[in-house]
């Protein structure tokens, strides 16, 4: 049986809401791990602090932060993979309620220097 | 890839320049394709690049204007062009992959261009 | 600062590509306008835009220096396909129009010294532009322009020769305002701005710096080539500013047509070589801003898809790069061809450039702080700050040009 697929650059900026159909914000980036040869999905970033921890670099970040007010509660949520449901990749769910939800501001900056 | 290293795909692998097993330009990562399967984490299958997949991100009339585009004259007749993750060699700057550029769809308009381009003086 | 005798020549080559490269048929036009209406008054505006091209040259080139990928590449890699997509759009349409106001400056240029209109030349002008990009290499038109761009230096020349009042030049290098006609005063100030602070000068630059092959040890060589040749360019536009105050400003000469630019020159220089003079710097300056205009939308889209790009490559080695500045060419003439007012549409070209500076600014803030490409070599608070600045300037610009072009123009 084919396995399904979903396009990462398909995926990008769609609205995720949670299991009781509330909006988390839109998918800006999907971490991945490297295991044993295969690169596999570890947490997918959703809402307005996501989008600024991709546009900025760790140092610039707490100041952006500070300026539009993000790292409040709701302006950003870390889904597990195994939280994150992509039957239909148009409209991708998550499958707990938000109080589930680790908050962004306790995840690291993505970027490693080269 | 070493064991363990964490990668943001949308930040450091969508968008990003490919380049051929000698430097060579080969277009862009226009496109990831994750394997879904059931109780098991989103594996990172194929590298899409090209026209195609190109013209399924634009939103609107452009898009769908784009695909006919390359369904009529393009490398690969409507579909896209994938690479399987297998042959990823590095992620930096830079995608490198294991493959012939000159092989691929992804210079078939640098080809095709190339035949009326020689017919001009001074090329 | 240590430079070896490699860096050097990179230098003095780099001053005098700024210097040829830097006066185009925009800058000639806004400040001649200025000189004639409001006498040395712009010239702080001058000063202000100089030093803001400055600053976004040594970030251009530093980027393009440390990480070996031109700024303009990187902005799809960063700021996603969408955004590059908006935004290529935008500045391709504009490009466009800035190559054919280009052109239309070579083949008045033409016009001047043959009498034969202007319409005429458009095509054989495309046509030499065109075989110059096809069969020269980015090293040799680099030096041949620069080269060939010091005849522009007989407008500082002249501007001397004038004797112009220190003591009124001095008080227009600090910031005043238009008095009785503040309207068409910002207007010329915006559209100054506006000519000199040109997005597709940065995308050449930047490319430039990977076709040359600088790395990391070339970023203080760059930031002397921006300071030193973007100041001395900008010596040569106030030049044009005081000759035409001088000339003009008098005898109440509104300018409206580059032949009383000529005038201006002949003028100063006392008979015919002025003219010839005027001529040639107005026509070279113009075939390195085509060249420059032309490249930079290349660069733009085959950096963007990822095609194999370079000007030192021969043209079927990279066939859509060379096929995408023929077709831009291509579509330039057409206007010159049409009969369209070169001026008016250099004057057209330099508002919408003005309109779409913010959004090119923009990216600098991102990408000038990014780690992955610039390492140790990210900006420092000075340099934020001074991108900030931009941005809110160029905001200002966008927002202000096009009331002030129906009001002032």
């Amino acid at each position: 049986m084919k396995a399904r697929e979903a396009n990462v650059e398909l995926l990008l900026g769609r609205m995720v809401h949670d299991a009781a159909g509330r909006k988390l914000g839109r998918l800006e980036e999907i971490r991945a791990v490297a295991h044993g040869g295969e690169l596999r999905v570890s947490q997918y970033l959703v809402g307005r602090h996501a989008m600024a921890v991709r546009l900025t670099t760790a140092s610039l970040l707490p100041r952006v932060a500070r300026l539009l007010r993000l790292g409040t509660r709701g302006s950003g949520y870390v889904i597990p993979w195994s939280w994150m449901d992509l039957s239909d990749p148009e409209h991708p769910r998550c499958t707990r309620p938000l109080e589930d939800l680790p908050d962004i501001r306790d995840e690291e900056p993505p970027y490693r220097p080269m | 890839m070493e064991e363990g290293r964490r990668v943001d795909l949308v930040g450091e692998v969508l968008d990003q320049r490919l380049v051929d097993f000698i430097g060579r330009p080969m277009g862009c990562v226009d496109g990831l394709v994750l394997e879904l399967e059931e109780g098991e984490p989103p594996r990172v299958s194929h590298v899409q690049t090209g026209g195609v997949t190109l013209a399924r991100r634009l939103r609107g009339p452009l898009g769908g204007w784009l695909a006919a585009a390359a369904r009529r004259w393009g490398g690969t007749r409507g579909e896209p062009f994938r690479i399987p993750w297998e042959r990823v060699k590095a992620v930096g700057l830079d995608v490198e992959v294991e493959l012939d550029a000159d092989a691929t769809p992804a210079w078939h308009w640098e080809h095709r261009l190339g035949r009326l381009v020689a017919k001009i003086p001074g090329s | 600062m240590k430079l070896s005798p490699r860096q050097l020549i990179e230098v003095a080559l780099g001053v005098l590509t700024s210097v040829g490269g830097y006066l185009d048929v925009g800058a000639v036009a806004t400040s001649a306008q200025a000189g004639a209406e409001f006498g040395f008054r712009h010239l702080w505006v001058l000063g202000l835009g100089t030093l803001v091209v400055i600053f976004l040259v040594e970030m251009s080139g530093r980027f393009a220096a440390v990480s070996g990928h031109p700024l303009r590449a990187a902005l799809r890699e960063r700021l996603g396909f969408n955004f590059f997509v908006a935004t290529s759009a935008a500045e391709m349409v504009v490009g466009v129009l800035v190559l054919a106001s280009e052109i239309g400056g070579i083949a008045l240029a033409l016009q001047l010294v043959t009498g034969v209109s202007y319409r005429w030349w458009a095509l054989p002008v495309g046509l030499l532009v065109w075989a110059l990009l096809w069969n020269g290499t980015f090293g040799v038109l680099e030096k041949g322009v620069a080269l060939l761009g010091l005849v522009t230096l007989a407008f500082f020349f002249a501007a001397v020769r004038l004797h112009p009042p220190l003591g009124e030049v001095a008080r227009g290098v600090i910031p005043g305002g238009g008095g009785h006609d503040a309207a068409h005063y910002w207007f010329i100030a915006v559209a100054i701005l506006g000519a000199l602070i040109s997005p597709y000068l940065l995308w050449f630059y930047s490319s430039g710096a990977v076709e040359d092959h600088w790395s990391a040890s070339d970023v203080p060589t760059n930031r002397m080539v921006a300071v030193v040749g973007m100041g001395f360019g900008s010596v040569v536009a106030a030049s044009v500013l005081i000759v035409a105050a001088m000339v003009f400003l008098p005898r109440g000469i509104v300018v409206d047509d580059y032949a009383q630019i000529a005038l201006g020159l002949t003028t100063a220089l006392e008979g015919k070589l002025g003219f010839y003079l005027f001529a040639a710097s107005l026509g070279i300056a113009c075939v390195g801003a085509a060249l420059e205009a032309a490249l930079a939308m290349a660069y733009v889209l085959a950096q963007g898809l990822g095609w194999n790009w370079g000007e030192s490559l021969k043209p079927r080695r990279a066939t859509r790069f060379s096929v995408t500045y023929t077709a831009a060419l291509l579509v330039s003439v057409v206007p010159m061809l049409l009969g369209v007012d070169p001026l008016a549409l250099t004057v057209f070209s330099m508002a919408l450039t003005a309109v779409a500076l913010p959004i090119a600014i923009f990216p600098f803030l991102v990408l000038m702080n990014d780690e992955r490409y610039l390492g140790r070599h990210r900006n420092g608070r000075l340099s934020n700050a001074v991108v900030i600045a931009v941005i809110a300037l160029a905001f200002v610009l966008a927002v202000v040009t096009i009331p002030l072009q129906l009001k002032g123009g």
